[in-house]
């Protein structure tokens, strides 16, 4: 089925210096573009060694163990939609980024680490579809994981992603919602859906309930009526559920996984977990 | 995450527990306010391959709607959205990210559907972008609203006139 | 040719260079394996969470041709792939001209394939040489991720079995210079073995067993 794209296309081609067959769509994106000016030979090499340096059994493996087949190409939606460019199948984008700083032990310029970084993030969505699909069930996307760690530590994140990171890193949720602003919102919607089914509940930090419930940060922000419909359906159920609006930790979405910073990724999942058992949970529920 | 092997608790997606739901019977579905046009089920990365709950997803959708078509590849094998990896937040590269999951349109004209359900925030998103870039003639739809608009709300709960 | 033909080289392929070529093998495969679960080990994620019935199902799915998505996807490169690789390891093993040598030298035998099958065996292994090398050539996705390392192990698996075939029915070459050939370069695979790439031979298991161990904790399958 044809089906013609209808948006204005973007005239500045991006070629890459290292990679010739690499021909991209200019874009500008100031997280990328202004953070490698600041980058020093040996900045990039400190964080090649804090992602890489150390050999383990799984980069050991997956590096050694690739024959170069190209298999893995079919699975990936970026290389099917691109009418089979090679430059989009998951080998290469592995080719691009990690074989490429490994065989160069992480002496590289700051163009390349342009180059990595918008490989890694913005052409793969770690899908894991690629693993279904290599012969030797490589882990194609825990390496693109590790390249997107190695970018995070140098700060080359595209501009909005890295926002988002700053904002689980200040407020464990991704929109900046504070704790009054929260608590609002869920009774606001309570009072508006009282209308619309009888007795209808939000509540708050109830304790020894069935299921609590941790919405995404954007649903009290902009999508509230995510909210009426699940008070709806667990009131229509008759389940005994409850929110949790103390310590900041309610948000599920786990965005700083993207960049794969551990530390922020841990003190969101540990907030969880522990209100969950403050409250002594059986179910939480994430959102959708 | 990996340190929490053994928790005093489930940890699930709101289509799993929605699953229990009507299994166990404590949410019904009314016959009379089925989805009758043509829906197609978007299966997200991270709920498929990296959860295993297809089977669930199917068993509500099945519920809920009369006339289901699977979009091909399915299940663990279905594309992703490109949006859930972190591509989702990236507005600059909008149309770039669109240009790069044409085969997601193509699978999902291929099937026919007026509705997708997307059990996904992430999927929702992308979808919506494609959507917008390629002007493709679909519904988006959670499996929330799906529920919502379907169940059954016995009489002791509807609100009063007036 | 005087030398390729010459006794001395024969003799010394067939005694030091035999005894050289398997001890690197075995002693550098079990090196490498032996380095890899090592590695593991110190990775506190791995090995807890392996899951041997998962792996075993996984490499069962992946090791019949045909029982796995992506084999399906790919008819040709599937039955060249089985053809080759199962050619690569069953035809040394079980070759009447092979089974004798080792009868010779420690008196131990065991089933041989028919002249005719192991001909016939030998040519699609040859045909699956050349199949991968004209993948690289001209598939542009498998292009673009070549190196030339990945042209020389093809091109040692290429000529061990094409001089093989050829000193059996005296072709091209005299026979003492086509076996001996055939032999140096028998010796050169098996010791490139554990220091190629072609180590992905034992890596698989590895690698696989981890992928389904994963795709068993997340409920899925992996094929």
């Amino acid at each position: 089925m044809a089906v013609k794209p209808q948006v204005l296309e973007e005239k500045e081609v991006y070629i890459s210096p290292y990679f010739p067959e690499y021909v991209r769509p200019k874009i500008e994106d100031p997280g990328l573009d202004e953070t490698i000016k600041r980058l020093t030979p040996e900045k990039i090499e400190k964080a090649y060694q804090a992602v890489f340096g150390k050999e383990t059994a799984r980069i050991k493996a997956i590096i050694e163990t690739c024959i170069h087949c190209g298999l893995c190409a079919e699975a990936c939606q970026w290389y099917l939609s691109n009418d089979r460019d090679p430059t989009y199948s998951p080998v290469a984008k592995v080719k691009m980024s990690a074989w490429e700083l490994i065989k160069r032990k992480g002496k590289v310029e700051p163009g390349l680490v342009y180059h990595i970084a918008r490989v890694v993030f913005t052409e793969c969505n770690i899908c894991h579809r690629c693993s279904l699909y290599c012969p030797f069930g490589l882990d194609i996307t825990f390496i693109i994981g590790l390249v997107r760690r190695f970018c995070f530590l140098l700060g080359v994140v595209p501009q909005r992603m890295f926002e988002m990171n700053q904002a689980f890193m200040a407020t464990l949720n991704q929109v900046w919602i504070s704790q009054s602003d929260y608590i609002d919102t869920l009774m606001w919607r309570e009072e508006e859906g009282m209308y619309e089914l009888k007795n209808l509940r939000v509540p708050l930090n109830k304790e020894g309930v069935e299921v609590i419930w941790y919405p995404l940060a954007a649903e009290p922000k902009a999508g509230v009526y995510h909210i009426d419909r699940i008070a709806k359906i667990f009131q229509v159920a008759g389940v005994n559920w409850a929110m949790v609006t103390i310590n900041d930790a309610w948000d599920s979405s786990n965005m700083p996984m993207f960049t794969r910073d551990f530390f922020t990724m841990q003190r969101i999942v540990k907030g969880l977990y522990e209100n969950a058992a403050k409250f002594r949970a059986k179910k939480l529920v994430l959102t959708e | 995450m990996l340190g929490y092997k053994e928790l005093p608790f489930e940890i699930m997606h709101p289509g799993e527990f929605y699953y229990e739901l009507l299994v166990s019977g404590r949410l019904k579905i009314d016959p009379a306010k089925k989805i009758k046009e043509p829906v197609t089920l978007q299966d997200p990365c991270n709920i498929i391959r990296r959860a295993g709950a297809a089977e669930k997803f199917r068993y509500i959708v099945r519920q809920t709607c009369e006339n289901f078509i699977e979009m091909y590849p399915n299940r663990e094998h279905n594309f992703c959205c490109n949006a859930g990896g972190g591509l989702a937040v990236l507005a600059q590269w909008l149309s770039h990210k669109a240009r790069g999951n044409r085969v997601k349109v193509e699978q999902i004209m291929a099937t026919g559907a007026k509705i997708v359900i997307t059990p996904c925030h992430n999927c929702n998103t992308g979808l919506k972008d494609i959507i917008g870039y390629w002007k493709f003639p679909v519904k988006l739809m959670f499996l929330d609203e799906l529920l919502v608009n379907t169940m059954h709300i016995p009489e002791e709960l509807l609100p009063e006139e007036g | 040719m005087g030398f390729l033909e010459s006794v001395a080289l024969y003799s010394f392929l067939r005694g030091p260079m035999v005894w050289l070529a398997f001890i690197i093998f075995i002693f550098g495969s079990i090196y490498r394996i032996y380095t890899l679960i090592n590695l593991a080990k110190k990775e506190k994620v791995v090995l807890p969470f392996i899951n041997i019935k998962a792996a075993i199902k996984s490499y069962l799915h992946w090791l019949i041709p045909f029982a796995s998505r992506n084999w399906r996807l790919k008819p040709y490169f599937t039955i060249f792939t089985f053809l080759f690789h199962t050619g690569l390891i069953f035809v040394p093993i079980f070759l009447y001209a092979h089974n004798a040598l080792w009868y010779e030298s420690w008196g131990i035998s065991w089933w041989t394939l028919p002249e005719i099958v192991a001909d016939v065996w030998t040519i699609f292994v040859i045909i699956g040489c050349i199949f991968f090398i004209g993948r690289r050539i001209f598939d542009p996705t498998v292009r673009f991720v070549t190196n030339y390392a990945d042209f020389i192990f093809v091109f040692i698996c290429l000529f061990t079995f094409l001089t093989g075939f050829l000193a059996h029915y005296q072709w091209v070459l005299p026979y003492k210079a086509m076996l001996n050939l055939h032999i140096l370069f028998g010796e050169i695979m098996l010791i490139a073995i554990p220091f190629t790439r072609l180590t992905h031979m034992y890596y698989f298991f590895f690698t696989r067993a981890w992928m389904a161990s994963q795709a068993a904790s997340w409920k899925t399958k992996d094929w």
